[in-house]
């Protein structure tokens, strides 16, 4: 019986990352960046404000003749970031990093 | 020498003469609002006069309003002053000090001429009318100069204010200011633009302010705009409720939100942002119409002044707010229609609007169905799958449940949170269907979040227990600690009643809560905080509040399901211990007949209980401290207030088993506060706490031989 209640709220996709508020998430944005933060806040374009994100870039160095590509990343702190919903490739949790 | 014969002290000249001419008349009685002007409003960016005010400006050259109408407006020597303005800026520039009278007279000889040079068509005798009095003036200047000479460059920055050149210059700033400003006035008639703003505030009523402006009347309130925001808040119930109230808009209660620098957001509000650089400088330049004054202190004069802008520009604001007050009462009179209709036209126009925006997409949004039609069920049916599974055997659909049931209580909370702010503009009377509608509303909000809590059966099958699972979460203490406002007695002793019954689950019990190090321990003593600080209050409170027996009840409860010894160690049991104890030792007193009362019997039975299960292990209840590790001295303030409501309870022998197992406890920190090395508020925080347990016993620290 508090089963049928609880259950009660239709899951849609959105509802899912309601669940995750105030939670640490982990977002993966359009050119090849990626976000882990505590989510503060989103609407139903996936606008989002989060907290203590780190963000990560990843760089492709395309070096001449194709001799070899190296990949690197930059790492940037930002204590407090809102980001526009239509960049917005996945939501996630966190990866467990031991 | 009369005042108009020199006439107004216009902009002033780049040469010497015009300022000493300038000086002098300033030292008139007739002149001390214009010289106070420059004084107060020196940095003030041009004022403009509010419109129905401004009706000189195309006969005076945009003279200032004080001289027009202090006295006589002296036409000629304003289209002297104005021509000279245009003919000389590059004078200005190169102007020498004047520090003899010779050079003065050669410099003040150049300039008379350039000065009259281009107003060829004044007359002639005018003009020699000019140089004899210039001459006159000359001289009074040079004495001013002379006098001014002697003094040292601190002296002189100081008596800058004052300074005839530094007032007579800045005058001429603001008229250039007010000028630049004004140039392009009186575009559009004073209907055109009530008619612009009308559409505009049109646009953004809403039929309701709170909810939809709801983040900036939080932001207001918890910047400490407190005062002002409950006024907005207040005044806007009254402009969305009934319009016969709708006149109510009192001055002093826009006044202190106006001085707020967060004046934003709110419908009157965003009206007053956009019009508010506008409305503050007419109410600057109000002043000096508004003050006619003939002399009396230079100080009183300030004050009066300051009051006058100031009380200028809440009646502007309130000019503001009762021209947005007619325009929202008229928008309402004619409610805005979605879909247009005219007569004998086929079909309705949609009028699209912030609140009725095109639809882009036909989503079709059923209980029984769903998105797509071909799958019906898996959505529904893997959450019933994982619905279903409500023990430790499926942990992720667990946590997902816990965090839907926290999310319902939310949206509980924060429904119930805005029908309280509703309430308020609910009428008085019981009977009245919207009053029931509400009380109804709150009810089912109040259900809903509650049943999520599952806290009526405080011991169930299933581990841990609901309510725990919630707690476990920072926001699940949050939305609890917010629910339990709305909660009545019998729920809240339900709620208690499942927390104690289920307290060694409780994250914030977990092993040891003093065991943890490094960022573990940071985050669990963020989570003990939150329980301690939003949880806990009302359980306690509920506890201060309740009759022997239910106390009673509820130690043995405590000890019933919990591993006394071991949860002792964690603050919020020690907390709630201490409670306990002190809330019995208190209604022991009250007792009329303390021997006889069967609840004191039982209390005291419970003591013992409690005693007995604890001796041997209360130094364990100190937090363990990792060795070099600076003491703070409130890290056991907990377990010395509780050894304190322990000892204030025991009978001498249980008394002098405490101090045999404190002993030591209370002999470190002795001598730690005793340490040269401890600064002394650690020191004497430290003894404070140790004080509180001694205390209780009847004893002191400075009796304590180390």
């Amino acid at each position: 019986m508090a089963e049928t209640t609880s259950s009660s709220v239709i899951m849609e996709p959105l509802d899912l990352v309601r669940l995750r508020l105030d939670e640490e998430v982990y977002l993966k944005l359009r050119g090849d960046r990626e976000l882990c933060g505590r989510l503060h806040a989103y609407d139903q374009h996936l606008n989002m404000v989060l907290g203590n994100v780190q963000e990560t870039i990843t760089i492709v160095d395309v070096s001449e003749e194709g001799q070899g590509q190296s990949i690197h990343t930059v790492n940037r702190n930002v204590p407090m970031l809102f980001v526009r919903g239509d960049g917005v490739i996945l939501v996630s949790s966190p990866p467990r990093t031991a | 020498m009369s005042g108009s014969f020199f006439g107004g002290t216009n902009a002033p000249e780049d040469d010497p003469i015009a300022r000493g001419r300038a000086e002098y008349l300033a030292s008139t009685v007739t002149d001390l609002d214009n010289r106070l002007e420059s004084l107060a409003l020196e940095d003030n960016l041009g004022e403009q006069l509010p419109e129905d005010q401004d009706t000189f400006n195309t006969e005076t050259f945009d003279a200032d309003v004080g001289e027009i109408t202090n006295r006589e407006f002296d036409f000629f020597q304003s289209t002297l002053t104005n021509q000279a303005k245009l003919a000389s800026p590059q004078q200005h520039q190169n102007q020498p000090p004047p520090q003899d009278t010779m050079q003065m007279l050669q410099s003040m000889g150049v300039s008379i001429n350039h000065s009259v040079g281009p107003e060829a068509g004044a007359g002639s005798e005018g003009v020699d009318e000019h140089r004899r009095i210039t001459t006159l003036a000359e001289l009074e200047a040079k004495i001013i100069s002379q006098r001014s000479t002697p003094m040292s460059g601190v002296a002189q920055t100081v008596h800058r204010m004052a300074d005839p050149e530094t007032i007579a210059r800045r005058r001429e700033q603001r008229l250039e200011r007010e000028a630049a400003l004004t140039r392009y006035n009186n575009m559009m008639s004073q209907r055109d633009k009530e008619y612009i703003v009308r559409i505009q505030i049109s646009q953004l009523l809403t039929d309701d302010p709170a909810a939809d402006d709801f983040y900036c009347h939080m932001y207001q309130l918890s910047r400490g705009a407190i005062f002002g925001a409950m006024q907005q808040q207040q005044q806007q119930q009254q402009q969305v409720g009934l319009t016969s109230r709708s006149g109510e808009m009192t001055e002093a209660g826009r006044s202190p939100s106006v001085s707020n620098d967060s004046r934003r957001g709110t419908l009157a509000g965003v009206e007053l942002q956009n019009s508010t650089g506008q409305e503050r400088r007419a109410g600057k330049v109000g002043s000096p119409v508004s003050k006619q004054q003939t002399g009396g202190e230079r100080l009183q004069q300030q004050q009066h002044l300051a009051r006058a802008r100031r009380s200028n520009t809440q009646s502007s604001m309130a000019r503001m707010q009762q021209q947005v007050q007619r325009i929202v009462n008229e928008a309402r009179r004619r409610p805005k229609v979605a879909h247009v209709a005219a007569e004998g036209a086929l079909g309705k126009i949609s009028v699209t609007s912030a609140r009725n925006p095109k639809q882009a997409i036909q989503v079709q949004r059923s209980h029984g169905g769903s998105v797509s039609q071909g799958s019906p069920g898996p959505l529904t049916e893997a959450g019933g799958a994982l619905v279903g599974l409500g023990d430790a055997r499926n942990p992720t659909a667990e946590r997902r449940k816990t965090l839907r049931a926290i999310e319902e209580v939310y949206t509980g909370v924060l429904q119930l949170e805005q029908l309280v702010r509703e309430q308020a503009r609910l009428p008085n009377v019981a009977d009245h269907p919207s009053v029931q509608g509400w009380v109804a509303a709150y009810g089912a909000a109040k259900e809903r979040a509650w049943a999520e809590l599952e806290a009526t059966q405080p011991i169930l099958n299933v581990y841990p227990h609901p309510l725990v699972r919630v707690l476990a979460f920072a926001k699940g203490k949050r939305a609890v600690g917010r629910l339990v406002h709305h909660l009545s007695m019998d729920q809240v002793l339900a709620l208690t009643t499942t927390i104690i019954a289920n307290f060694e689950s409780l994250d914030v019990c977990r092993v040891g809560s003093f065991g943890y190090t490094g960022a573990a321990e940071a985050q669990q003593r963020e989570e003990t905080d939150l329980f301690l600080h939003l949880v806990m209050p009302t359980a306690l409170g509920f506890l201060a509040e309740a009759s022997l027996q239910i106390v009673n009840g509820l130690f043995a409860l405590f000890m019933e399901r919990n591993n006394v010894a071991w949860v002792v160690r964690t603050r919020p049991a020690l907390v709630f211990l201490m409670v306990v104890l002190g809330r019995t030792a208190a209604l022991k007193q009250q007792q009329p007949q303390p021997q006889q009362s069967q609840e004191v019997y039982q209390a005291a039975e419970l003591y013992n209980h409690l005693f007995n299960s604890l001796r041997g292990s209360l130094a364990a209840i100190f937090p363990q401290r990792p060795l070099g590790h600076m003491p703070s001295p409130t890290e056991d303030m907990h377990a010395w207030q509780f050894l304190a409501a322990l000892a204030a309870s025991a009978s001498a022998e249980q008394q002098h088993a405490l101090v045999a197992e404190a002993r030591e406890k209370v002999l470190e920190k002795v001598q730690l506060a005793k340490d040269p090395r401890v600064p002394a508020e650690v020191s004497a925080a430290i003894l404070v706490n140790v004080n509180m347990f001694l205390n209780a016993l009847g004893l002191d620290a400075s009796q304590v031989t180390t």
